[in-house]
C-alpha cells in the first residue's frame, strides 16, 4: 500500500479516537471553562 | 467538480457566514449555552460574550494549563487537518479574511520570504504549549490580535464595566492589533503566515490530507501567476502541500494553462512524479 495513503487512513483512525475519547471522557465541557468565569483574555483584562 | 469553489466571491460569502455563524452580537452577557461545548474551526475567542463556539486554541491552552492531555481538541483538529488541510484558513477563518481585505488597499506592497513562516511554530511551542503549561495561563489568548479586534474592541466601546478594568494588558494588546492592521496593508496576510499557531497545526496536515491542489507538470509554464494572486505568498507549482497553503483556489483561478486544480484524493498531488525532485 502507497505510504501515503498508510499515514492518511491511520491518522484518521488515530484522530477519531482521539475525539471520541475526549467526548467520553466529558473533555467537551471544560471548554466552557473560561466561559463561566469573568476573565476576559481575549480583551486584555484578567 | 470543484469549479463554483474558484470563484472569490463564493469564498467571500463563505467567510461573512461563518463570521455571523461563530459570532451573535446581539448577546448582552457571555454565552454558555451546549454551542460553547464545541469548537469553531477557526479562531473563535471563547471567552468572548459574542462567540458562539470555543477557540480550538484557546482550549488547547486550557487543557495545557490544568495539565489534562487534550484528548478533544487535538482529535478535532486532527480530524479537520487530515480531511481539508488548511482550508479553514481560506474559507472560514473570519480573521484572516480581515487581513486580505487590509491587503486589497491599494499601495505599495512588501514581500517577505517564505522561509521566516515556521516563526509560526515558535509561537505555537512558547505561548500555546510551554508558558500555559508552566503559569496555568492563556498566554496567547492574553495577546491574540483576533481577540483584540473580534472581541477586545467592540466589548470596551460596548461596556463601560470593563472600561474601568482595563490595564497594561489591554494596552499591550491594542498595540499588537495596530501593528497587525498596519502590516496586514502591506504585507500579505502576515498573522497567518507567521504567528498564527492553529494554522500551524492545521498546516503540518498539509502533507497529508486528502484536499490538494494538483499540478499538471506538462500544462505549467512557471509564470508565477499563482504566486502572485496567492494570499499567502506560495509557490505553488513547486509545492502544492506547503504548510502555508490555505486551498482559497486563487491559483487555480489565475494559472493561464489550467495546471492547477482541487483534487480530494489520497495519491500525490502532483501529477508528474518527477516534479517531486524539484522541491
Amino acid at each position: 500500500m502507497n505510504k501515503r495513503i498508510l499515514v492518511c487512513i491511520l491518522g484518521l483512525i488515530f484522530f477519531i479516537g482521539f475525539f471520541a475519547f475526549g467526548i467520553a471522557s466529558q473533555q467537551r465541557l471544560d471548554t466552557e471553562h473560561r466561559g463561566s468565569i469573568i476573565c476576559f483574555p481575549c480583551i486584555g483584562i484578567g | 467538480m470543484f469549479g463554483w469553489l474558484y470563484k472569490r466571491i463564493v469564498r467571500y460569502y463563505i467567510l461573512i457566514a461563518a463570521f455571523f455563524a461563530g459570532n451573535n452580537y446581539f448577546h448582552k452577557t457571555i454565552y454558555q449555552g451546549k454551542l460553547k461545548g464545541f469548537f469553531f474551526p477557526g479562531l473563535n475567542c471563547y471567552a468572548c460574550p459574542l462567540a458562539r463556539f470555543s477557540c480550538p486554541i484557546g482550549s488547547l491552552q486550557n487543557f495545557i494549563g490544568v495539565k489534562t492531555f487534550p484528548f478533544y481538541v487535538l482529535g478535532f483538529m486532527g480530524l479537520l487537518g487530515i480531511t481539508l488541510g488548511r482550508f479553514v484558513c481560506g474559507w472560514i477563518c473570519p480573521f484572516g479574511f480581515f487581513q486580505e481585505l487590509l491587503y486589497r488597499i491599494k499601495t505599495f506592497k512588501i514581500r517577505i520570504s517564505q522561509k521566516y513562516s515556521y516563526s509560526k511554530y515558535i509561537v505555537l511551542f512558547v505561548f500555546v504549549m510551554i508558558l500555559p503549561f508552566f503559569t496555568s495561563q492563556p498566554w496567547f489568548c492574553k495577546l491574540c490580535p483576533a481577540g483584540g479586534i473580534e472581541a477586545g474592541i467592540p466589548q470596551v466601546i460596548l461596556n463601560p464595566y470593563l472600561q474601568s478594568l482595563i490595564g497594561r494588558l489591554f494596552y499591550v494588546k491594542m498595540a499588537i492589533v495596530t501593528m497587525l492592521v498596519s502590516f496586514s496593508i502591506f504585507v500579505k496576510r502576515p498573522f497567518c503566515r507567521f504567528v498564527c499557531p492553529l494554522g500551524a497545526i492545521y498546516g503540518i496536515f498539509n502533507k497529508f490530507t486528502f484536499f490538494k491542489i494538483k499540478v499538471d507538470e506538462k500544462k505549467c509554464i512557471e509564470c508565477y501567476a499563482c504566486q502572485t494572486v496567492c494570499p499567502m505568498d506560495v509557490e505553488i507549482f513547486k509545492a502544492p502541500d506547503s504548510v502555508d497553503c490555505i486551498r482559497c483556489g486563487e491559483c487555480i483561478k489565475a494559472c493561464p494553462t489550467d495546471a492547477l486544480s482541487f483534487k480530494y484524493s489520497l495519491t500525490s498531488a502532483i501529477k508528474n512524479p518527477s516534479q517531486e525532485n524539484r522541491r
